[in-house]
């Protein structure tokens, strides 16, 4: 029995030959990789490297190569010392014309492998993906981190929906629902956030500006969205912050005659009034007002949404977890014609500590 | 040599004589046996022929009380007429007295400090015990130091050790069985338990062992404690070693077993499971609250300890995804310029540190403090300067070898030290599969692994959740009512309870 054990322990490091050691100081560290289209069909693939020199100062370092596949450009990438890792990865951009074309032939790779990191950030840049990357900015941590940052802080704060390469993937392959990516813009210095780009299938086939970004973002799921500012009727301005909601969707008659109310719950602070007090009566107003607004922004979102025939709040998916012998391709007739009706009620909790 | 009688063959044959045993050696005179003995330079045979009936004390100076000699035994010899060794007897202010022919016997007293007094030359001898034990004063445990509680620790000398053991525990059924172990060193040995609480099973298998032991010296409790052990090839101790009384006694209480042997400050304790090497004494001084929070810190430090620097090699060699991106920087920047591989430079730092605990324990301790400083500071701020090891590195060899240190119980602090090379050199092969495989291996060595036949990772494996009162967390003692079935007590409860009370008092006691 022992010498059995110890011989098999024995054998097991005899396997050590089957696996590739990728010591961390000697693999090249890929932080950020953008692909655009490129030539004849071929992807053209950034990626930006991080040196990290012995005084703890970062550099960063971009190639560019084509290729017909996002792994064929590591043989391509013939100035970087291989292996080419994608474990650290953070952020994973698309030039706008590679998107229109379709993504799923870079991510189809990444989504096999191992190693690349589910949570990884996706987006589109408005124009090209590797001239955002090959760009200088003035970013001290290197553009990806900064851009892992930016995206993070835009969903835990700021009005952008909860998305990465895990959540693109599910709706992707999920029925009843579209995919979406944050839209990403250089604007003369510094990167921006400009909206979200809206997939059908694997193609991008419009997108959000930030407003409506922000509609979806509340009607979408229960979020904790950053700051709006509400032009009020009588011709002054209030911004809410920590905006809460909590949705509700209920669908009737999902396989006959589908009927779709979103019950939006919405509770926020007001941050800025520009009016003289800031009474009840105001208070109120400005509750109604806001309700009033979400009621025409997101009717209008979604009829765009019905007029793209896509569907990024996943109304397919909610009706078939609400309706026995859900039938899809009835669905699917029926979206673009659907009568949605959106409840919503906005609460303030308070308006600062001076009342 | 005797001659054998002559026989015939077939008389010889059917007597099967050649299965015997070898005849013995002829057993000696007394006198053939002084004259042996009397090579030995201390050994003194005085005659005195000058009293009435002359007569010659006998012993070895090296091991007898020359104050006795002096006060007891010479003033009686010489003032009194004697006659008979029996009227000497009945004069001298002696305990240990007795009168024998025997020489063998007669030979293992004078060994053991007795003196021999014989008259002219009559095959009797009257021997009277004047041996003296010299051994160093009581002080306080010096391996297992404690800031509360006693501090009060066993010495090289068995009687006191006995006496201690016993002051604490005036209990009558707290046995005291002795044996004595080894064919040279005739090492004494006592095995003490309380006949209620500890289980027979588990005294007749430390006797048995004790008994079949044969070996020639017995230097210290902790060659009984290997002899013992269940699993000679397990790196993990199967008996705790103890220098404390208070843990002495305290195991001894829930049914464990203490053996203790001549010349040796050390207590062995059995049989015990993984959980006790977690404890220490001092946790019973402590609230429980906070004794148990230690105990789970004693816990991790292990793991960490035994886990951090293999953690190290896997994620440096195979899994960099796993190191947090903000500290890429500083780590990447640190070992850019370290020729090695990550297992190297690991191994580097732990044979220094394990080096730098080698030579600090053989070092007197006013030099070994020093070495500490001088290896701690200067070689590992070196190391990190000349590039042959990355500051971070350093910092987690120092956290584990820190860690290691807080196992109460000594011998498991080396049992952490050894198990960490054999998962560095895993982790460097395999990566994590290496790290998990040999956690497995150490695992299933643990699941099969018994103290005196009591499993090793008891409340655990098999699962006994009534013994977790006590074990990896410290309930207070109002909920430490039962013993552990660990040691499979008959006598369960250590108190009763107020339902109890309340049934068992009086009818009139009321209140």
């Amino acid at each position: 029995m022992k010498k059995r054990l110890a011989v098999s322990l024995m054998l097991c490091l005899l396997l050590t030959s089957c696996v590739s050691t990728e010591i961390i100081d000697e693999v090249p560290v890929v932080f950020i990789a953008g692909f655009d289209k490129g030539s004849e069909g071929k992807i053209k693939g950034t990626i930006s490297l991080q040196r990290f020199k012995p005084n703890q100062e970062v550099e960063t370092r971009t190639f560019q190569a084509e290729a017909h596949t996002s792994k064929g450009l590591r043989n391509k990438l013939s100035g970087v010392p291989k292996p080419i890792t994608i474990g650290k990865m953070a952020v994973m951009l698309f030039g706008e014309e590679e998107a229109e074309k379709g993504v799923l032939r870079v991510l189809d790779s990444f989504l096999r492998d191992p190693a690349s990191g589910r949570l990884m950030y996706i987006g589109v840049v408005e124009g090209s993906a590797g001239d955002l990357i090959t760009e200088e900015f003035e970013y001290l941590q290197g553009i990806g981190p900064f851009l892992q940052i930016l995206i993070r802080q835009s969903i835990e704060y700021g009005n952008m929906p909860q998305n990465n390469l895990h959540l693109f993937d599910y709706k992707y392959y999920g029925k009843g629902m579209d995919p979406y990516m944050p839209l990403l813009k250089k604007n003369e210095d510094e990167i921006i956030v400009s909206g979200l780009a809206l997939f059908k299938g694997e193609k991008m086939v419009g997108e959000l500006d930030l407003e409506e970004m922000f509609m979806f973002t509340l009607i979408n799921k229960n979020h904790k969205a950053g700051l709006f500012e509400v032009a009020l009727s009588d011709g002054n301005f209030a911004t809410l912050h920590k905006v809460k909601s909590h949705v509700d969707y209920t669908i009737d008659n999902g396989n006959t005659s589908p009927e779709v109310s979103i019950k939006v719950d919405i509770k926020a602070n007001i941050a800025q009034y520009t009016g003289d007090k800031l009474d009840d009566k105001i208070k109120k107003m400005i509750a109604k007002e806001f309700e009033e607004k979400i009621q025409k922004d997101s009717l209008k979102l979604i009829k765009k949404f019905q007029d793209l025939q896509i569907d990024p709040l996943a109304l397919g998916d909610r009706a078939r977890s609400q309706t026995r012998q859900f039938n899809f391709s009835n669905w699917e007739d029926q979206y673009t014609g659907l009568d949605i009706k959106i409840k919503p009620t906005v609460g303030i909790l308070e308006s600062g500590i001076i009342d | 040599m005797r001659m054998l009688p002559k026989r015939d063959l077939a008389a010889e044959l059917i007597d099967v004589k050649w299965f015997q045993k070898a005849p013995f050696k002829k057993e000696m005179t007394l006198d053939e046996m002084l004259e042996d003995l009397s090579k030995s330079s201390d050994f003194v045979t005085y005659h005195n022929k000058r009293s009435a009936i002359s007569y010659t004390i006998i012993y070895f100076a090296s091991i007898i009380d020359p104050a006795q000699l002096h006060r007891n035994v010479l003033p009686k010899l010489n003032e009194c007429e004697m006659k008979s060794l029996e009227e000497l007897e009945s004069k001298i202010p002696i305990q240990n007295l007795e009168i024998t022919s025997d020489a063998k016997k007669i030979q293992e007293r004078l060994m053991n400090g007795y003196l021999a007094v014989r008259l002219s030359n009559d095959s009797n001898v009257l021997l009277m015990d004047l041996s003296l034990t010299k051994s160093r004063d009581l002080s306080a445990p010096e391996i297992e130091f404690s800031v509360m509680g006693p501090k009060e620790g066993l010495i090289e000398d068995l009687q006191t050790n006995m006496n201690l053991i016993r002051r604490r525990i005036p209990h009558p059924k707290l046995r005291m069985k002795q044996v004595t172990i080894g064919t040279v060193s005739k090492t004494k040995v006592i095995v003490i338990y309380i006949e209620d609480i500890a289980s027979e099973q588990n005294v007749n298998t430390v006797m048995q062992r004790l008994e079949d032991i044969d070996f020639d010296i017995i230097a210290d409790s902790s060659f009984l404690g290997q002899m013992l052990e269940d699993n000679s090839f397990s790196v993990f101790p199967q008996m705790i070693d103890t220098e404390r009384t208070d843990r002495i006694t305290g195991h001894l209480n829930y049914g464990a077993i203490t053996i203790l042997a001549e010349g040796s400050s050390n207590a062995l304790i059995g049989p015990i499971n993984f959980g006790q090497l977690l404890v220490s004494f001092e946790d019973y001084y402590l609230g429980w609250n906070i004794a148990s929070f230690f105990r789970i810190i004693r816990m991790f430090s292990i793991i960490m300890s035994i886990v951090a620097t293999p953690l190290y090699v896997a994620v440096l060699t195979y899994h960099f995804e796993l190191f947090p991106s903000k500290l890429l920087a500083t780590l990447i920047s640190s070992r850019s310029d370290i020729p090695f591989i990550p297992v190297i430079e690991v191994l580097f730092l732990e044979i220094t540190i394990d080096l730098l605990r080698e030579a600090g324990a053989r070092m007197p301790s006013k030099v070994g403090q020093t070495l500490g400083i001088v290896g701690g500071i200067v070689i590992g701020t070196a190391a990190v300067e000349a590039s042959l090891t990355s500051n971070i590195l350093l910092i987690i060899v120092a956290l584990s070898a820190l860690a290691s240190f807080t196992t109460p119980v000594y011998r498991m602090t080396n049992t952490i030290r050894f198990l960490r090379y054999p998962l560095i050199l895993f982790a460097h092969f395999l990566g994590l599969i290496g790290i998990a495989l040999f956690s497995l291996f150490v695992l299933v060595h643990l699941i099969r692994l018994t103290s005196f036949g009591s499993p090793y990772l008891a409340p655990l494996y098999p699962p006994r959740l009534m013994d977790w009162y006590d074990s990896f967390f410290r309930l207070p003692y109002v909920m430490q009512k039962k013993r552990a079935h660990f040691f499979r007590t008959e006598k369960v409860s250590r108190f009763l309870d107020k339902k109890e009370k309340k049934r068992n008092s009086l009818d009139f006691d009321e209140q």
